[in-house]
């Protein structure tokens, strides 16, 4: 009977801590999902831009809307080709000025051509558009979504989040020809998608009648979504890489930030010496959390080197080269020779990536993901700034973008309307909506609200090479692999040159990629 | 003559209500079982017999599988990855398997005592098994922190210098000991199963044991084992299946989820899930992986049955 009754006990117990549990995995998963390429560091600001914004931009894009919006009003109650042609012409007309002036004035020219695009509103149907937001970010989509009705009301847009194992969901429903018309990708599986049909080549839509100024764009930042020449997506999130740096830290050792952000990777290392205190535990910089292949990519580029051959077959003789060697080992000079970085398992052990939130690192060199916290959930207890990622003594800066892109899929049904839709998603309308900043204006807003958004948005993008990780859809299956794991494996063991770790990881890679490349298809 | 007659004639009719009576019994026993049998067939043989056949082709889930022939089970033979991963599951089953049937068997026999308030015990031995891997994993995560960790600071509480705490899930030499750690801290699962079979070990063979003489020890050894042995056969079983197939802990403890440091938790199911689902998804070879896997647990389960003669009482055999 007791035994009876206890079981009974138990199983209630069960009950509830499962569905607490439950319940924190769930909020677990919605945030750890949004943690990369997140927009909500840009949310907040965002809003806020939207809000104060400069009021020329504001009336130059309610003009654009409403204008498109009556010519389109137009075009379906004529629905005389004619109107249409005239329309689209008037207007292409105007974007090739408004083009041109832009180009002219550069970067100055914050304000929007008149007419950025030319809107097909006569589209219907419905427009699935498949993502891996959840929570706050996919707040501001609805709004997206909202905000696109409103201009389209004969369009149904029907989101699909999918927050855990998107990219295998996504690629399922590609073979399975159900996956969204428009769906978001991250840098990893794009070369996937295009190989494997499931993105359509954007570039006749973007330069055809109903295409979009692409002046609006940082240019290497739209270069990202092209795989030998053309364009297959969309820029949705991005960042490069800069430098946060504690200015308590810099005024008490005595050194000034660089003037202009014009500063070299010898120096970076200089001013790491100089605010070291090993006695206090105090770093003069660290990277965020372990070394992985991105973080170098940029010094790799200054000194010459790669990952692999453009063309994506060759990785032993590039990644294993003495110039890429060299820059593989440029922290472990900071680490091992000046002691001035800490090593990976004293981050992991000390607080991880709050080293720097505690004071207790002078420079950090990461993406603008910390920029909300700092901002605003997490605000820092002393003065701090952000710099541009130095550059190699006499060699023009380089940088690395972290990115996401909007595909539509090459089997959509309704092509039209995915495309207006997929526009519209990376318009400036949207892009205000979501701290999207692929669109200079947008970031020039952004960074005239809050000028340490630079190095991460405007400075960075005019540095941005191809991704490597596009040459060949086999890039996280072999340097993705056998080089993190090796430059994981190494920091742990305090391995003080990475000469062997980088050559096994070549030879590895170039095993492994060879293979997988002989399976065909 | 009427008697034979009336039965010649009733027998047809009592046999076929019988007939039916079977018949629909069978129905009924099919229907019953039916949410089983189709969630068998379904979600797991089908899925089977569909990753035996995906394990002989090149398959990433964008484009139909081509022909591979033996390639993808050839190919793990000579993957440093699957025999590393082979090492860790292996040395894991080694050492987790008997560690958990000892513990949950010795925690059983205490919780088994007449003691105001046992409920209160059995029930916090049991809680670490309705928490879900993922949040023991996080919490364990906390318990072994190279710094700040409970274990760590334990350690530094009876006398262990700073210098010398291990990095625990930072370290490739303390890593899968970590895990090992942590897993039997589910041992409450295995405990109850065994109070329940103490609980039915009838005690009149105590008592005859204690009018003969017989010790603690020796009626643990003669009476106690034996009666429990088919229990402890069937720990042994399901503890041999689970092990092998450990995979949340090694996915969320490594640095990156990759199974380090140095592949030092790189488990078998953890290296599968990367094969399949990271990457440009290799199912084919994820699937052939899953079959070997399956094998080697069934060869062990099958060993592990054969030996069973040897040391499994079961009263019924003997009568």
């Amino acid at each position: 009977m007791s035994r009876i009754s206890n079981i009974r006990r138990l199983s209630w117990l069960g009950i509830f801590s499962l569905l607490v549990t439950l319940v924190l995995s769930a909020c677990g998963d919605a945030t750890n999902t949004t943690a990369p390429a997140t927009t909500a560091p840009a949310a907040t600001t965002a809003a806020a831009t939207t809000a104060a914004a400069t009021t020329a931009a504001t009336a130059t894009t309610a003009a654009a809307t409403t204008a498109a919006g009556t010519s389109a009003a137009a075009t379906t109650s004529a629905a005389t080709s004619a109107a249409a042609t005239t329309a689209a012409a008037t207007s292409a007309a105007a974007t090739t000025a408004a083009g041109t002036t832009a180009a002219g004035t550069t970067e100055a020219a914050a304000t929007l051509p008149a007419n950025y695009n030319k809107m097909n509103t006569s589209v219907k149907g419905t427009v699935r558009f498949g993502t891996w937001e959840g929570g706050d970010t996919i707040t501001q989509i609805n709004q997206v979504i909202d905000a696109f009705k409103k201009v389209y009301p004969n369009v149904d847009v029907k989101l699909e989040a999918v927050p855990t194992d998107y990219g295998t969901k996504l690629q399922n429903q590609i073979a399975a020809g159900n996956a969204p018309d428009v769906f978001q990708i991250g840098d990893g599986d794009a070369r996937l998608f295009v190989d494997k049909g499931g993105a359509e080549d954007l570039t006749p839509y973007i330069t055809g009648q109903y295409g979009l100024d692409q002046s609006i764009y940082y240019e290497n930042v739209l270069n990202i979504g092209k795989v030998d020449g053309k364009l297959y997506y969309m820029p949705k999130d991005w960042t490069g890489m800069g430098v946060y740096y504690n200015k308590k830290l810099f005024a008490d050792a005595g050194i000034t930030a660089p003037a202009n952000g014009d500063w070299t990777w010898d120096q970076f290392r200089d001013m790491a010496k100089k605010l070291t205190k090993a006695d206090q535990e105090q770093w003069g910089a660290m990277y965020f959390d372990q070394i992985n292949h991105r973080d170098i990519y940029p010094i790799l580029l200054a000194n010459g080197a790669d990952f692999l051959s453009q063309d994506g077959t060759k990785i032993q003789g590039i990644l294993d080269s003495d110039a890429a060697i060299k820059s593989f080992n440029f922290p472990n000079q900071m680490i091992y020779t000046d002691k001035s970085m800490p090593d990976l398992k004293y981050v992991k052990s000390n607080g991880g990536t709050d080293l720097f939130n505690n004071g207790k690192v002078g420079m950090e060199i990461f993406a603008y993901w910390s920029m909300a916290d700092y901002l605003g959930a997490k605000p820092l207890d002393f003065d701090w700034g952000t710099l541009p990622l130095p550059h190699m003594t006499g060699k023009a800066p380089t940088n690395v973008i972290y990115w996401a892109g909007l595909a539509m899929n090459k089997k959509s049904q309704n092509k039209d309307a995915a495309w207006e839709f997929l526009k519209f998603l990376s318009g400036p309308e949207a892009g205000r909506i979501r701290g999207q900043f692929s669109i200079k204006a947008v970031a020039q807003e952004l960074i005239a609200k809050e000028p340490r958004y630079a190095p991460f948005t405007s400075i960075a993008a005019q540095y941005f090479t191809p991704l490597p990780e596009l040459r060949t859809r086999f890039f996280n299956d072999t340097i993705g692999k056998y080089l993190d794991k090796g430059l994981e494996d190494a920091q742990l063991a305090d391995t003080q040159d990475f000469t062997q770790v980088v050559k096994q990881a070549a030879a590895d890679s170039q095993k492994e990629l060879d293979r997988l490349r002989a399976q065909g298809s | 003559m009427a008697v034979i007659n009336e039965t010649q004639v009733n027998r047809p009719v009592k046999q076929r209500t019988a007939n039916q009576r079977k018949r629909s019994e069978t129905l009924a026993f099919y229907a019953f079982i039916s949410p089983w049998l189709i969630g068998f067939i379904f979600l797991t043989a089908g899925p089977m017999i569909a990753t035996l056949g995906l394990s002989f082709t090149y398959y990433d889930l964008a484009s139909p599988p081509t022909w591979a022939g033996l390639d993808n089970y050839t190919h793990a033979f000579s993957d440093p990855d699957f025999w590393q991963s082979l090492k860790v599951t292996g040395l894991f089953v080694l050492f987790y398997l008997p560690l958990s049937i000892v513990l949950g068997l010795l925690i059983a026999i205490l919780m088994n005592q007449n003691i105001k308030g046992i409920a209160f015990f059995r029930t916090i031995y049991y809680m670490p098994v309705v928490v879900p891997s993922v949040a023991s994993a996080v919490l364990w995560l906390w318990i072994f922190h190279p710094s700040r960790g409970l274990l760590n600071n334990a350690l530094g509480a009876v006398g262990v210098p700073k210098s010398e705490w291990p990095y625990w899930f930072l370290d490739p030499n303390w890593a899968l000991p970590a895990i090992i750690i942590m897993s039997l801290w589910g041992v409450g699962s295995g405990m109850i199963i065994y109070l329940a079979g103490l609980k039915a070990i009838p005690q009149n063979l105590y008592e005859a044991a204690s009018i003969d003489g017989a010790n603690p020890i020796q009626r643990f050894w003669n009476i106690t084992i034996p009666q429990l042995s088919p229990i402890i056969f069937f720990q042994v079983i399901q503890g041999l299946i689970g092990a092998f197939q450990v995979f949340a802990p090694a996915k969320i403890l490594s640095p990156s989820g990759l199974g380090g440091p140095n592949g030092s938790t790189l488990f078998y199911v953890l290296n599968l899930y990367n094969v399949g689902f990271g990457g440009s998804h290799q199912m084919g070879y994820a699937s052939a992986l899953s079959w070997i896997l399956f094998v080697i647990i069934m060869a062990c389960t099958l060993l592990v049955f054969r030996s069973s003669s040897v040391w499994v009482y079961y009263e019924t055999e003997r009568n």
